[in-house]
């Protein structure tokens, strides 16, 4: 499933975000997702997709940023074959 | 100077008993249990046991799913009972709130976030998760609730949490008393919630072997306090909040006054860790009618603690019996948990809830299913089967816990109550 659709769908059934609204221009705070709900949604990405995300500098601000930090994530575990 | 009157100007509840304190308090009147067979888990739990369950309790229709997705069960209730209260005081519930910078809220709960605890505990141990959610922290802290109730109210001055087992939400009214007394609050929400109703604690209060048996239709009469065939205490969970706040602001804004919280006393037993002690509570309700400026004899009503465990309920009534001497004969005693079943760190204030309107009212809910009183439990005016109209210039509220903590309540009826 693609990353955003799993973001949809989480979003949705946890906390009645229209999934409308998820596009990948969205500022996160702008659609409800505030930190605590963004470090969750973190977490059920890592289970859903099998990758760890290790520490950041800066937690992702946008749909896109958070989008684009998971594909890179399960990339690099394709590519290592881990 | 003359100390602060305190007055209670709003009730909230969510319970089976009724969708309002009113409506709850007319169901009591009438004797009607809500206690019901309830089985969590069929996994670990062979067959069920009685309990208050809040099946139809609503989180997302009064949080939202966002916000109830963040809350552990014993903080959707409580904060579904805290604004229910602050609507009830005629105080606008606003999003964004208005902040009261003096405003508070003192909380109880004995277990906090137990069934969050619990459930992460399930997936790591026997789903072999090996990860824990990270939501787990604020779900599972016992100020979860008080830290809800003040971000949806705009309290600024104070979020406290009272964590005393069984006397937990007494204790929270009793700090809520002092704090406006004090001067440093002029509205507080104070009360309690609990969400006990999870497998590893049935079974744990079941292997204390305290819990009251009964099946399908017994179930609903399975508490039984002072009778001579009580078996045991029935667990239920709940929210009770009450808004208080300086008798002069109440009348000031023209609010509905239920009745005057008037004092609040407090001992420990020092003693044992689950055995009461007679001596212990006698300290806290002689300390509840000093600091209320009460004589004994000024007293109609006592709400008891009461669970209807064969060795506590003898304990209440002899510190009762020491407490009024031959006037505990006429003073009318009863335990509402026989129909509500104990609601832990939430109980002390859903009884309170009851007793304000019990003062308000002018009647005394019964202990229900009180067929024969145990002669170890006589001496005081139980009002059994249903309840009676009674005149109440003041009552006591009693609530005593595990590890010795005594907390009692006092409420005065003000002349002024419409």
């Amino acid at each position: 499933m693609q990353t955003l659709e799993l973001l949809r769908q989480y979003l949705q059934t946890k906390a009645s975000i229209d999934p409308a609204k998820v596009v990948p221009e969205a500022k996160l705070e702008d659609i409800g997702i505030d930190s605590l709900i963004l470090i969750d949604l973190m977490f059920e990405l890592e289970e859903s997709m099998n990758v760890r995300v290790p520490s950041l500098d800066k937690n992702p601000t946008t749909v896109a940023e958070l989008i684009d930090l998971f594909d890179a994530l399960q990339a690099s575990q394709v590519k290592t074959g881990t | 100077m003359t100390r602060q009157r305190v007055a209670v100007t709003g009730l909230g509840l969510i319970s089976p008993l009724g969708a309002s304190p009113a409506a709850a308090f007319d169901r009591l009147m009438a004797g009607v249990s809500a206690i019901r067979p309830y089985r969590p888990d069929p996994t670990f739990m062979t067959s069920p046991v009685p309990a208050l369950a809040c099946d139809h309790f609503d989180a997302e229709a009064t949080l939202g799913r966002a916000g109830a997705y963040v809350a552990d069960r014993f903080a959707q209730l409580g904060i579904a009972a805290a604004i229910a209260a602050w609507d009830d005081a005629g105080l606008a519930v606003e999003s964004p709130p208005q902040e009261q910078s003096r405003g508070a809220v003192c909380w109880g709960t004995g277990l906090g976030g137990i069934g969050s605890v619990e459930s992460a505990y399930f997936d790591l141990l026997q789903r072999g998760r090996g990860r824990a959610s990270p939501l787990l922290i604020v779900m599972g802290m016992h100020n979860a609730a008080a830290a809800h109730i003040a971000m949806r109210l705009g309290l600024a001055g104070a979020a406290t949490t009272s964590s005393v087992a069984c006397a937990s939400s007494a204790i929270a009214i009793g700090d809520a008393l002092r704090m406006i007394r004090s001067g440093q609050s002029d509205i507080v929400v104070a009360g309690g919630s609990e969400a006990p109703l999870t497998a590893g604690m049935l079974l744990a209060w079941d292997s204390m072997r305290v819990l009251a048996h009964g099946e399908d239709e017994a179930a609903a009469s399975a508490c039984r306090p002072f009778d001579a065939e009580r078996r045991g205490l029935v667990l239920g969970e709940g929210g009770a909040a009450l808004v208080l706040e300086p008798y002069e602001r109440a009348m000031a804004r023209g609010a509905r006054i239920y009745a005057e919280l008037a004092g609040y006393g407090t001992s420990c037993d020092h003693h044992h860790l689950a055995q009461p002690l007679a001596a212990g509570q006698v300290r806290a309700l002689r300390a509840a009618l000093d600091d209320a400026e009460l004589a004994a004899d000024e007293l109609d009503y006592v709400s008891a603690h009461g669970t209807g465990t064969v060795e506590g309920d003898p304990i209440e009534i002899d510190a009762l019996r020491t407490v009024f001497g031959p006037r505990a004969e006429s003073v009318a005693v009863s335990s509402t948990k026989s129909m509500h079943g104990h609601l832990l760190g939430a109980t002390g204030a859903l009884e309170a809830v009851i007793t304000v309107l019990a003062l308000s009212r002018q009647q005394v809910p019964p202990t229900a299913f009180l067929d024969r009183i145990d002669p170890a439990c006589s001496g005081v005016r139980h009002v059994a089967g249903t309840g009676i109209s009674l005149p109440l210039r003041a009552a006591l509220s009693s609530s005593f816990a595990f590890g010795g903590s005594n907390a009692v309540l006092a409420f005065r009826r003000l002349e002024t109550v419409h």
